[in-house]
């Protein structure tokens, strides 16, 4: 099946590491104009330079930190002066720290909302205007199991995917209208599958996630999911590509778990 | 990535492929490259919708199927096995409707809703899983409806049997994940073929339908066949127990 892709103009948040790093390669592969929206230049150029070599119409990297309304803002001015339009968003930009609620610090916590929550309200808010003027548009943003029904060591990260699977729906009731669809792809957990995948800046860096790299942690984690493994980056991409293209013209205001049966709802 | 969207080589049996959505599913599956078996009661359509396949290139073979009928199941998945090769892609779609003032329906109607909504679902995967199971992979996606989470007056078996779709869906993606089989439940909403249509007829019906959906728009059937294709290609291959609303926003079901 034929997504045509080609030729759209597509934003990814985050589109340096692991999952966003997949999810844009995905695209590069269907021959669209890839702007990547990445707060790590260094990891941002090797995606953006391995994207060309892919088959993307074109790749570039706009520094962007997607917790400041101006970032965000001149980002997509950027875009939309350099390409006429912005068809299809990715909010990927996502971070947690592995702890207990009570054993978080404040500054944790709202680090989480910064990044998770605020960063997709941002985004979204900055490429409605340009979508709602040609009357199209598709937002796909990464939501989260724990979104959907809770999670140990998840609280806050949580209720941030919880929001942002809220705030798409309450966005497609208002914008479908206009013809701009905003769903939600839900992966399960998603570890890189080496150190090259992910910058400096990713939560895989932080020390406190570092613990879920061991193959022993992995195979207990694996054994949650009636699939039987962890989710590779490269499972999540081909949803967010199938919601992005015109395959999904009627589909809206929808959550997808991509996550190996983890959650069935 | 689009060869991962690719179902060619798989073979597809579709249930309701006679007509609206079924027959959409499958000229889309065909179009993906599977071969399919298009299954309904009426062989002139399901003959027209082998035909219609064809004629795009595809390979396809038409099956004469009452799906209320447990030995046609049986009978239909061996004929399919033995023309196109053992099922991996199972669609069951047929279904019927009715609308009715819950206080006039009777065991008759309320039994035939059912069994044809639910109980062939059960049996069809029932029949295709063992093959599944020995080839290592399979995907078999059940039509539900939004109408099996919204509460819709005088379609009580109708909204129960979509309802259920449901939970048969997360039961059998549950266990057969480990066979490397994937269950997911594709739910229209509104969608443009003789129903609603016929429903929608006049203006004013109309409006007060669309008023409903964010899109402001009835789906096409080439929508659903194009979910279709996701949901039967190797893009899908980590996802399962899902259901998924192709209805322009009117449910978000969460």
């Amino acid at each position: 099946m034929d997504l045509n892709l080609a030729g759209k103009s597509v934003i990814v948040t985050g589109g340096g590491s692991n999952i966003g790093r997949a999810i844009s390669l995905a695209f590069a592969r269907e021959g669209t104009h890839l702007t990547l929206a990445e707060i790590d230049e260094g990891q941002g150029r090797k995606v953006v330079a391995e994207a060309k070599s892919r088959g993307a119409a074109s790749a570039a990297l706009v520094q962007t930190d997607v917790t400041r309304w101006e970032s965000v803002q001149a980002m997509v001015r950027e875009v939309e002066g350099r390409l006429g339009r912005v068809d299809v968003l990715v909010n990927n930009v996502g971070w947690t720290y592995d702890r207990l609620f009570v054993e978080k610090e404040r500054s944790e916590w709202e680090r989480e909302i910064q990044l998770n929550l605020w960063g997709m309200i941002n985004c979204t808010r900055a490429v409605l205007d340009g979508m709602i003027a040609r009357k199209a548009g598709a937002v796909v943003s990464m939501g989260s199991d724990a979104g959907r029904m809770g999670e140990f060591r998840e609280a806050v990260y949580g209720a941030c995917k919880a929001g942002v699977i809220a705030l798409s729906k309450s966005l497609a009731r208002e914008v479908g209208r206009h013809g701009i669809r905003l769903n939600v792809v839900c992966p399960g957990m998603t570890i890189p599958a080496s150190d090259e995948d992910f910058g400096e800046r990713s939560m895989w860096a932080a020390d406190v996630n570092r613990a879920f790299s061991t193959p022993e942690m992995q195979a207990r984690i694996a054994k949650a999911y009636p699939l039987r493994r962890i989710g590779k980056p490269e499972d999540v991409a081909p949803a967010v590509l199938f919601l992005a293209s015109d395959a999904a013209s009627f589909i809206t205001g929808q959550t997808l778990s991509v996550s190996g049966g983890y959650t069935m709802m | 990535m689009a060869d991962r969207f690719s179902v060619e080589g798989r073979v597809a049996l579709v249930t309701g492929a006679g007509r609206g959505i079924g027959r959409a599913i499958a000229m889309a599956l065909g179009e993906a490259g599977a071969a399919v078996a298009c299954a309904a009661r009426s062989r002139d359509q399901v003959e027209a919708a082998a035909a219609a396949i064809a004629a795009a290139g595809g390979r396809a073979r038409a099956l004469r199927l009452d799906v209320t009928r447990p030995e046609q199941i049986v009978a239909g998945v061996e004929e399919v096995a033995a023309a196109l090769g053992p099922v991996d892609v199972l669609v069951n779609n047929a279904g019927i409707t009715m609308e009715k003032p819950t206080t006039e329906v009777t065991d008759e109607d309320w039994d035939a809703v059912l069994a044809t909504n639910l109980t062939s679902m059960f049996r069809c995967a029932r029949a295709v899983a063992p093959g599944m199971i020995r080839l290592g992979r399979g995907k078999i996606i059940n039509v539900g409806s939004m109408y099996g989470v919204l509460g819709v007056p005088r379609y009580a078996a109708y909204c129960a049997s979509k309802a259920a779709v449901d939970g048969l869906t997360r039961s059998l993606a549950a266990e057969w994940a480990r066979h490397g089989i994937q269950v997911n439940c594709l739910a229209p909403g509104y969608v443009n073929t003789d129903i609603p249509r016929a429903a929608m007829a006049d203006e004013r019906t109309r409006a007060l339908f669309l008023s409903k959906v964010p899109a402001r728009r009835v789906g096409e059937p080439e929508e659903v066949g194009a979910l279709a294709v996701y949901l039967a290609s190797p893009a899908s291959d980590f996802m399962t127990g899902q259901t998924v609303y192709l209805d322009g926003g009117q449910t978000m079901a969460w």
